[in-house]
């Protein structure tokens, strides 16, 4: 994006507006679409069903992409490139932990963030069991569907900001929307069935520790 | 472009501000599934993270991708698979192994084989034509076997087989030449012979027997030597045979 910068109308919400007249380049310019979108880029890593643990990692791998190739980015759209790469860079690290879990045990139990000291053990407890549950019955579905479930059910976007970082149209959105939802609700009550969605987890966990 | 699907999927209600359940759904189902959406916390990216985020990409920390291993680390499997492949398909492993069985069975064997005994020249041998054989063993290499012939255009020693003894040929050899025996020499040959019909000295056998046979007076020299032109028409001693299957009148 040799002089180009990085539009307003993008912006995610809650963050410092560049004017567009402002022409930036080279490192000030990468700053500022680091500034800008550095926390949508770990949002949408979150949705994209990749533990917190993990996130900065892919976070450091998307951004140094986006460095790499900020020359030939056109400024039209910088969620939508952003996202593409994010989600590659997603597809990339399944790849190599899947590669990667055939010789080591694979880590269920990552720390996920500093624990709240306003909750009860107990609480913080089933908070953490509801967390892995969703996780799990979030990866049984496809991977556009739920990351915009996660961006509109628990991120909190619109259908419109959905839309524009995945780079489809609106209604697109709504569509994958219902779908998901109607997924999830199925994958629910499967649950409450008494299918356990973590199990194939921690049968992987196990049969790599070799116990 | 719009389809009758994306208008009837409008615009949704999110779960946990209080989007009803579907008609046919189940209230408790609903209830679970808004519990675990609203255990998930919207995220919240806080400063000190950002800013250590940003260190590590000023500083490269992040490993970059190594892409020029990648061609080694195919080169490398390429070769592995092909030999493989190759162990597979061919022979060679079992020629390995062979070889190493002769290796193993000649540390194990600690008796040294029984070398060959060079004719010795206060023998006395007796006239022999120009291209008689040479049966004579050097005593420090046994298993090679040198033909002062004309077939062997290169100086290169034959190898002959591990198992293939030439003790046989060289007694028979003496017995003919030494001891004037050559109803022994041609039975030792004739044993060589049927112990190994292709062996490395073969011809050279056939020959001793013609010489025994010649020398013994036996009716068959004829036979032999017909036999010994048939088998080995460019052989050494091919001048013997043909001067033997000659009238008398003409040797």
């Amino acid at each position: 994006m040799a002089g180009s910068s990085v539009p307003v109308d993008t912006m995610p919400p809650g963050c410092a507006p560049v004017h567009p007249s402002s022409r930036l380049t080279g490192r000030t310019n990468f700053l500022t679409l680091y500034g800008v979108w550095c926390e949508s880029v770990l949002k949408w890593i979150r949705a994209l069903g990749i533990r917190e643990a993990d996130a900065e990692d892919i976070a450091q791998e998307v951004f140094l992409v986006a460095s790499r190739r900020l020359h030939a980015f056109d400024g039209v759209n910088p969620a939508a490139w952003l996202y593409r790469i994010t989600r590659r860079q997603v597809r990339d690290f399944r790849r190599r932990r899947w590669i990667k879990n055939i010789f080591t045990r694979e880590h269920t139990d990552a720390v996920d963030g500093i624990p709240d000291q306003t909750a009860s053990p107990a609480g913080v407890l089933e908070r953490k069991q509801n967390q892995r549950i969703l996780f799990a019955l979030l990866s049984k579905m496809n991977v556009d569907r739920r990351a915009a479930f996660v961006l509109f059910e628990v991120e909190g976007l619109s259908g419109e900001e959905i839309a524009r970082v995945q780079g489809v149209p609106v209604n697109t959105v709504w569509k994958r929307l219902h779908v998901a939802r109607k997924e999830f609700m199925a994958l629910v009550a499967r649950y409450q069935r008494g299918y356990d969605p973590t199990a194939s987890i921690r049968g992987r966990a196990r049969k790599g520790s070799g116990s | 472009m719009q389809t009758r699907d994306d208008e009837q999927l409008g615009p949704l209600d999110r779960l946990v501000e209080g989007a009803v359940h579907q008609p046919g759904g189940d209230p408790g189902t609903h209830a679970r599934a808004v519990e675990l959406v609203q255990s998930l916390d919207p995220f919240h990216l806080s400063l000190g993270r950002k800013q250590r985020l940003l260190m590590s990409l000023g500083h490269g920390s992040v490993p970059r991708r190594r892409l020029a291993l990648r061609p080694i680390l195919v080169a490398v499997l390429l070769m592995g698979s092909g030999a493989v492949a190759s162990a597979a398909l061919t022979k060679w492993p079992s020629a390995l192994l062979r070889s190493c069985q002769t290796l193993v069975s000649r540390r194990a064997d600690p008796v040294p084989a029984p070398r060959p005994q060079p004719v010795r020249g206060g023998l006395a041998p007796a006239p022999v034509p120009a291209d008689e054989p040479i049966v004579a063993m050097p005593a420090h290499a046994p298993e090679t076997v040198r033909r002062a012939s004309t077939e062997a255009h290169s100086r290169r020693p034959v190898v002959r087989p591990p198992s293939e003894d030439p003790v046989l040929l060289i007694q028979a050899a003496r017995a003919l030449r030494a001891d004037r025996d050559p109803k022994r020499a041609r039975a030792l040959a004739a044993r060589y012979l049927d112990q190994h019909p292709r062996g490395a000295l073969a011809d050279e056998a056939l020959a001793i027997s013609i010489e025994a046979a010649v020398d013994h007076h036996d009716p068959d020299a004829a036979a032999l030597s017909a036999r010994y032109l048939a088998q080995f028409p460019r052989g050494s001693f091919r001048a013997l045979a043909e001067r033997t299957l000659a009238p008398p009148d003409l040797r």
